[in-house]
């Protein structure tokens, strides 16, 4: 018989003396794969056994160990119905089928595992910490890795991405539009906590010697003083007659227009402004109408287009002022919502 | 001023048939005499209806709005203007055009009436079905959902059955099935008054996103079983909802074909992001006619038999009581829908369905597809894209939406320029004919929905209530409820 081919003979001549024939009982599917020429000649499996034995033969069995036939499990080349020969107890090995390569390399890989858990169990100080450390980031990449073949292999419901628009807009960029408040902010009224928030809360103080510069003039030379920071005057603003003015606000420092950014669509626009509300410094500087870092502003929105609940269109929001605008020569503010 | 002065009339319907002999009225006549006057000149020639019809009277295209006398003091001020032309107004005969208006009033929706949530995500299509009395609508979380009117709540079963956004929604016009379209290029059918899937798949054989629904009307095929989409991919397809098969592919056009409209003459227009209107056989899938003039992307298409065709055998103003579409089987419905057809095309088509086309280039088009290659007339005015084009269902104005903020008026007759609604503070979207043409509806981004009176072309009333954009609204065929749907997930009908 060919000795390549594990039948019941060759068992039985490795296991010459023993006392106890172990006669490993072959199933009726068994059989007939043995009978498949292609397993018959193809297929060399080989076992590795406890004690050196010829190459395509079983090895000697434990007195009282049972033998079983298992399908292969290793992926080779060979007919997928070659037999293994599986061994129980002590220093079990599966038997593998021949074909495969390297096999000293792959009992080399399954035994790596232990090695390396005697290994971190055995190790103390700070090489145990760093070997712990490199173990752990190993742990994390081979989670991520088995999490995301686990996806690749559920069937997921592909998920409906948001902002769900009608025909007429699907080729269009949607230009960015400004919601009246967000929600957040109306949470925030309806707690009272932070009520009247701004961006910018606090603002260092401008002092008389820095916003105004006196001037002297005429012939009583009653001094007065000019302002010398942006400032904004109405529309229907005159001044007053040379003998009573007190401030002067020149005309190359009066701004008209702001640029405010909205928040939320971080865009900004360029909108008339309305009036000065409130300057931080103080209530001078609110009535002049200086412009500095911190001021609120009154800024006409209608270009927005914003309507409220109950379907008014808004025209006026506050904005506040970001910039220096002395320094830059133009007044960036941001849209209080 | 002129109590006795008296002038000759001649009455004419539109299609310059004769209504009595020319006759001396004075002048000091108002509208209401002048109507009472043609009702009775209707009932003698005709001897048809015993109810009165109200008419609208105009004079060369000028509507008169008081008396004859205050059309004629104009009409003198003007030539008097004019040096050297010899007065002649009252030696000849005044031809007064007549037309007829609808009979029933719609009373314009001042107040919400109900604000329902369901939708996870923002509604973009609604539609109401031909007779008025259910509602569907499709939003960005892939469901179809139906509301019964009675209620305002929706029901239990809602259309599940597709995966990405729903684009379109049309009734068929048995009012029976509802087609709705996503953004996968998939096709659901769905029993309009359950709910429930008709069969099992999607039809599916676009390639990209269906940009339009359309079935065939009533009244060439009683059964509802031919339905046509136009998806991004540049193609039609013909489809037959009984074999759940594609018919025809209808391909010419070489980008996205953005709207279909199937006329009542068996003929299938469509209009493209590729600049034309095409002009499809539907008996066999042959192009008859390319419509080209515009100079940008074709966004909406009109056409003037579009209301009738929509409500099928519906009669708004027969909707008295009668149980119409359980009882009748298929032939009685499509007999009604030919009958309130041909009323419609005889009567003021001049034998020729018109089209309007809006587009991205700020003008409108005015076509008659079936007989000229050329445009009857170039509509422009608006200063952004068109977004929306609707003829009145009496078909004699066609309105305009236009992300300018405003909605134009025009004659559809000529194409000439009537009106402009202003109100809106931002693009606005979409807009509806209430079904005797006398009210406007229209959505907009500003998230208010704004109702006109078009007999003053003014703002009747301001509809707020929209936390965020509207995207779709409907008035529905009985005149009775507006609904109105939009980015903020939340459907609103509007009621008197």
């Amino acid at each position: 018989m060919d000795s390549r081919v594990y039948h019941r003979t060759s068992c039985a001549e490795s296991m010459e003396g023993r006392k106890k024939m172990i006669k490993p009982q072959l199933s009726f599917s068994l059989e007939s794969i043995l009978k498949n020429p292609e397993v018959f000649s193809v297929c060399r499996y080989r076992i590795y056994p406890r004690t050196r034995v010829p190459k395509h033969s079983i090895a000697k069995t434990m007195h009282g160990y049972r033998v079983k036939y298992r399908f292969c499990k290793a992926q080779c080349d060979a007919a997928k119905r070659c037999i293994a020969v599986q061994y129980r107890g002590v220093g079990t090995k599966y038997g593998t089928c021949h074909l495969v390569k390297d096999v000293p390399k792959k009992k080399k890989e399954g035994r790596l595992p232990h090695v390396l858990s005697k290994k971190a169990q055995t190790l103390r100080g700070i090489k145990a910490k760093l070997y712990n450390k490199r173990r752990h980031n190993e742990k994390i990449q081979m989670k991520k890795t088995i999490k995301s073949h686990e996806e690749k292999e559920t069937k997921q419901r592909q998920e409906v991405p948001e902002g769900a628009l009608p025909t007429y807009l699907l080729d269009r960029e949607t230009e960015t539009r400004s919601k009246v408040l967000s929600n957040s902010i109306k949470q925030k009224r309806k707690e009272k906590a932070g009520k009247w928030d701004v961006p910018i809360p606090k603002v260092k103080a401008m002092s008389e010697a820095e916003v105004f510069r006196v001037v002297q003039s005429g012939k009583r030379k009653t001094w007065k003083r000019l302002v010398t920071k942006p400032c904004f005057v109405g529309e229907a603003f005159t001044r007053k007659p040379p003998k009573y003015e007190r401030f002067i606000r020149p005309m190359a420092l009066r701004f008209t227009k702001a640029h405010v950014t909205h928040p939320e669509l971080k865009a900004t626009f360029q909108l008339p402004i309305l009036g000065v509300k409130k300057n931080p410094s103080s209530p001078l500087y609110t009535s002049l109408g200086v412009i500095t870092k911190g001021t609120v502003l009154e800024v006409n929105v209608s270009e927005l287009g914003l309507v409220t609940q109950g379907g008014k269109v808004v025209w006026g929001k506050y904005a506040q002022v970001t910039n220096h605008p002395e320094n830059d020569g133009c007044i960036n503010a941001v849209l209080l919502v | 001023m002129s109590f006795d002065k008296t002038i000759t009339c001649q009455f004419q319907y539109e299609n310059n048939v004769d209504l009595g002999v020319p006759s001396d009225i004075p002048l000091n006549t108002n509208i209401r005499q002048l109507n009472v006057i043609v009702n009775a000149l209707a009932k003698i020639q005709q001897q048809t209806t015993n109810e009165d019809t109200p008419y609208a009277f105009y004079i060369d295209e000028v509507e008169i709005t008081e008396t004859v006398e205050r059309y004629i003091e104009e009409k003198l001020k003007k030539k008097q203007g004019v040096a050297g032309s010899a007065d002649d107004t009252f030696e000849k005969t005044l031809t007064i055009t007549c037309i007829p208006k609808a009979r029933f009033h719609v009373i314009p929706v001042e107040r919400c009436t109900a604000t329902i949530e369901g939708h996870l995500e923002a509604i973009t299509v609604l539609q109401f079905s031909p007779n008025g009395k259910l509602l569907a609508s499709g939003s960005g979380d892939t469901t179809v959902r139906f509301w019964d009117l009675n209620t305002q709540t929706p029901f239990d079963n809602y259309g599940k059955a597709h995966r990405h956004w729903i684009l379109c929604l049309c009734w068929a016009p048995n009012g029976k099935i509802i087609a709705s379209a996503c953004k996968d290029g998939h096709i659901g059918l769905w029993n309009g008054y359950t709910g429930k899937q008709l069969g099992t798949k999607l039809l599916s054989s676009h390639r990209q996103w269906i940009n339009s629904l359309c079935w065939q009307p009533l009244h060439l095929n009683g059964s509802c079983r031919l339905l046509a989409s136009a998806s991004k991919d540049t193609t039609i397809k013909i489809w037959d909802t009984h074999l759940y098969k594609v018919v025809y592919t209808l391909s010419g056009h070489t980008a996205s074909v953005t709207c279909i409209k199937w006329s009542g003459q068996n003929l299938l227009y469509s209009s493209s992001q590729d600049r034309t209107i095409k002009v499809w056989r539907t008996t066999d899938g042959v192009l008859c006619r390319t419509l080209e003039g515009h100079s940008h992307w074709v966004n909406t298409l009109a056409l003037s038999t579009d209301y009738v065709l929509r409500t099928g055998s519906y009669e708004p103003s027969k909707e008295n009581g009668k149980q119409q579409d359980e009882e009748n089987d298929e032939h009685q419905l499509q007999a009604l829908a030919l009958e309130r057809y041909e009323n419609l095309f005889r009567s003021l088509e001049n034998d020729s369905e018109r089209l309007v086309s809006g587009s991205d280039d700020f003008t409108l088009y005015l076509w008659k597809p079936e007989t000229e290659k050329k445009p009857i007339a170039r509509m422009t005015g608006h200063q952004q894209l068109i977004n929306d084009v609707k003829f009145s269902p009496d078909t004699r104005l066609i309105a305009s939406a236009s992300f300018d903020k405003s909605i134009k008026l025009w004659s559809s007759r000529t194409g000439t320029y009537l009106g402009t609604l202003r109100g809106h503070v931002q693009a606005v979207y979409q807009i509806a004919w209430s079904s005797d043409s006398r009210l406007l509806c229209s959505g907009s981004a500003d998230s208010t929905l704004k109702v006109w009176n078009i007999n003053e072309k003014q703002l009747l009333c301001d509809l707020p209530g929209h936390a965020d954009e509207v995207y779709a609204i409907d008035w529905s065929p009985d005149g009775q409820t507006v609904a109105s749907g939009g980015k903020d997930k939340v459907l609103k009908l509007w009621k008197r």
